[in-house]
């Protein structure tokens, strides 16, 4: 899904940049219909980022629980 | 076994947020009965150490070295192949027949295996690379995650970048190795798990591994191919956090783009050819939220030039902006703080991290790719139907396309170990 660095598909940064990009072209442009269509996509970037966070930070914590000292997340 | 277990795993919407968890089990290490099968092609130095490590430090682990027809004349690669042989009687030498690439090794050793020890197989199947640096532990924290749970089919372990400090790009690739393992870890109990476990170092339980029969050969990935299919037949897999390991990385910059060429094309096959899709569920959302991204800009682009303008309110470009810089700083900063689980980090690694752009550069390199994947797999869609007896001109077109992609470093066949 989202990975956090690089990987097969999406970038934080890349996104980030791309949201800029995009929110001043809009700016410019004015087009409703694909200014919606872009705050929903961007908004379920945001989303799945969090949730693939959540699922790490509850995975992190379950694992901490089960190994034993000096083992990384 | 594979319908039951398709069964039991429902779909459940809040495995986005709550990752599932599988009743635990207990395992005896001790008496467990493991092999570990190491495909090699030329094996050198980091071969024989890792079969001496494997001797000293799991006594109940048999391996298994297969040479992929290596080159006779290859004098020095023989030697140390002889060498590891004589570690111990607990390593067995194998040799195909003909040079049958790395899922062609492994099923030659599977094949031997189950032929050997049909009376008595083992719980556990470890797949190695020739070229893995594990230490004491690796091993036995692998095998006990993976005989946890009943459901669990395969275990992987953290992969962590031996040549890290050689250049910057390795050290870039030792970085994103950490995000691997974190998306990984992220990934456990989200739709049976992570996409790939990885050729690397895995732990298959040899119930599993017979499901599923034996590697694709042929396949470019064949570890992310035989990881759908092992979630397709109702398996689980997860990442072991406290199984440690270390691999080569490629030095430059052409051997990389060789390398994700390669793993960019297969993943791109692999959920072409998949048949039960929630088992590539975290590539599926990735693609499509990419392409989705990709025609929506194209729109944006061409109202921009054609378009007469409307009455947006500049509200809605302004939330696209926020959420955008939200998305950086809660990215950032949890890159910053996976910086804390990176034992192998120095001061030039924290420099690449926190200066951003070179990652940047980095992952947009790998969007390129990724975009060259797409257009490969779309170019052979379209030229399956060329035969010897199409027009000369769609003949020439198709090899044409073809010496372009592979310049390119498009193919479809794995040739990394043919040369």
């Amino acid at each position: 899904m989202l990975n956090f660095n690089g990987g097969t598909t999406i970038s934080g940064t890349s996104i980030a940049t791309l949201g800029l990009f995009v929110g001043s072209m809009l700016l410019r442009s004015g087009d409703v219909v694909i200014a919606i269509c872009f705050l929903v996509l961007t908004t379920a970037y945001v989303l799945l980022m969090l949730a693939t966070l959540c699922r790490y930070v509850v995975n992190y914590r379950r694992n901490m629980r089960l190994t034993p000292p000096n083992s990384t997340g | 076994m594979s319908r039951t277990r398709r069964e039991r795993t429902k779909i459940e919407l809040k495995q986005f947020v709550l990752p599932r968890t599988y009743p635990k089990e207990d395992f005896d290490y001790d008496t467990a009965k493991i092999s570990a099968l190491i495909p090699t092609y030329k094996p050198g130095p980091l071969t024989l150490r890792l079969v001496e490590d494997l001797v000293r430090w799991d006594p109940n682990v048999d391996i298994y070295l297969i040479d992929d027809s290596t080159p006779t004349t290859c004098t020095e690669s023989h030697a140390y192949y002889l060498r590891s042989g004589t570690v111990s009687s607990r390593v067995t030498l194998l040799r195909t027949p003909k040079n049958a690439l790395k899922a062609g090794a492994l099923n030659y050793g599977l094949k031997h295996i189950f032929a050997v020890q049909k009376n008595k197989l083992p719980e556990v199947i470890l797949t190695l690379d020739d070229d893995v640096v594990i230490t004491r532990d690796t091993i036995k924290n692998l095998v006990i995650e993976l005989m946890s749970s009943a459901e669990l089919g395969a275990v992987c372990s953290q992969c962590r970048v031996l040549n890290k400090n050689k250049n910057t790009l390795t050290r870039l690739q030792g970085l994103e190795y950490l995000g691997f393992n974190a998306t990984r870890l992220a990934d456990e109990g989200f739709f049976r798990g992570p996409l790939v476990m990885h050729g690397m170092l895995t732990a298959f339980r040899t119930e599993a591994l017979r499901t599923v029969r034996s590697f694709a050969e042929g396949h470019l990935i064949e570890d992310y191919e035989i990881t759908a299919r092992l979630k397709s037949s109702g398996w689980v897999v997860k990442t072991a956090v406290s199984s440690e390991a270390w691999t080569v990385v490629p030095d430059s910059f052409g051997k990389l783009w060789k390398q994700r060429t390669r793993w960019s094309y297969g993943g791109v096959v692999v959920i072409n050819n998949v048949r039960y899709l929630p088992s590539v569920m975290q590539d599926l959302i990735g693609h499509g939220m990419f392409w989705m991204t990709i025609i929506l800009l194209d729109v944006l682009i061409m109202s921009s030039i054609f378009g007469r303008g409307g009455s947006l309110s500049p509200e809605i470009p302004y939330a696209i902006i926020a959420l955008s810089v939200f998305q950086l700083i809660v990215w950032y900063v949890f890159q910053l703080w996976l910086m804390r689980l990176y034992k192998d980090k120095d001061a030039y690694d924290w420099l690449l991290r926190l200066a951003l752009v070179p990652e940047f550069l980095y992952t947009n390199v790998l969007t390129v790719i990724l975009i060259g994947s797409y257009l490969f797999l779309f170019f052979n869609a379209v030229t399956r139907s060329v035969t010897r007896r199409s027009h000369a001109f769609a003949r020439s077109a198709v090899a044409f396309g073809q010496a372009l992609f592979r310049a390119c470093g498009y193919t479809k066949s794995w040739g990394t170990r043919t040369t």
